[in-house]
């Protein structure tokens, strides 16, 4: 074995492992929204998307973003604390 | 990311420092992982919760308390529920 092509091996699999689990995240947190947003947001579906609905959606996503990182913030603060207690 | 990749079979093309170093990485990846996971799931309970209406792009400070209590009580409760069925045992 030489110590090039086990770096280099390590760091693709380190690139795929970093990949696979961003796209498993970014699915997650897509799913999610899909699910929150269109449940708020189209509460009657008509035949096509209205303009309120459109608007309201859009402002869902952001909405739900800004959740998602103030829950991961109090989970962090939650986290830290825990371990301070051990 | 449930499985956890076998790196046994990468021995032989591995040194031992760039193995530990990658396990190391791997172990990381699940740890972060396991937390963005639990986000995922308390975000979604807890934005039904409190978020009532899509005014606006932005979090309410009403809203913004409520998402941070709705995750600090979650806790409690975790909590309140070993300490309750405990005392069923005693």
């Amino acid at each position: 074995m030489s110590a090039t092509g086990s770096k280099e091996l390590k760091e693709n699999l380190m690139r795929q492992i970093q990949q696979e689990s961003a796209t498993q995240n970014a699915r997650l947190l897509i799913d999610a929204i899909q699910d929150n947003c269109f449940t708020k947001c189209v509460s009657k579906p008509g035949t096509s998307l209205s303009k309120a609905e459109n608007t309201c959606y859009t402002q869902c996503v952001d909405k739900y973003m800004a959740a998602w990182n103030t829950v991961s913030a109090a989970l962090m603060k939650r986290i830290k604390e825990d371990q301070g207690l051990q | 990311m449930s499985d956890a990749p076998d790196l046994s079979s990468l021995d032989s093309q591995l040194t031992a420092t760039d193995k530990s170093e990658l396990q190391t990485f791997l172990n990381h990846t699940r740890q972060r992982s396991e937390i963005q996971q639990r986000t995922h799931v308390m975000t979604d309970m807890c934005f039904k919760k409190c978020v009532t209406g899509i005014k606006s792009a932005s979090l309410d400070r009403t809203e913004e308390a409520c998402l941070s209590n709705c995750l600090d009580r979650f806790y409690d409760v975790a909590k309140l529920t070993v300490q309750h069925l405990q005392s069923h045992r005693g």
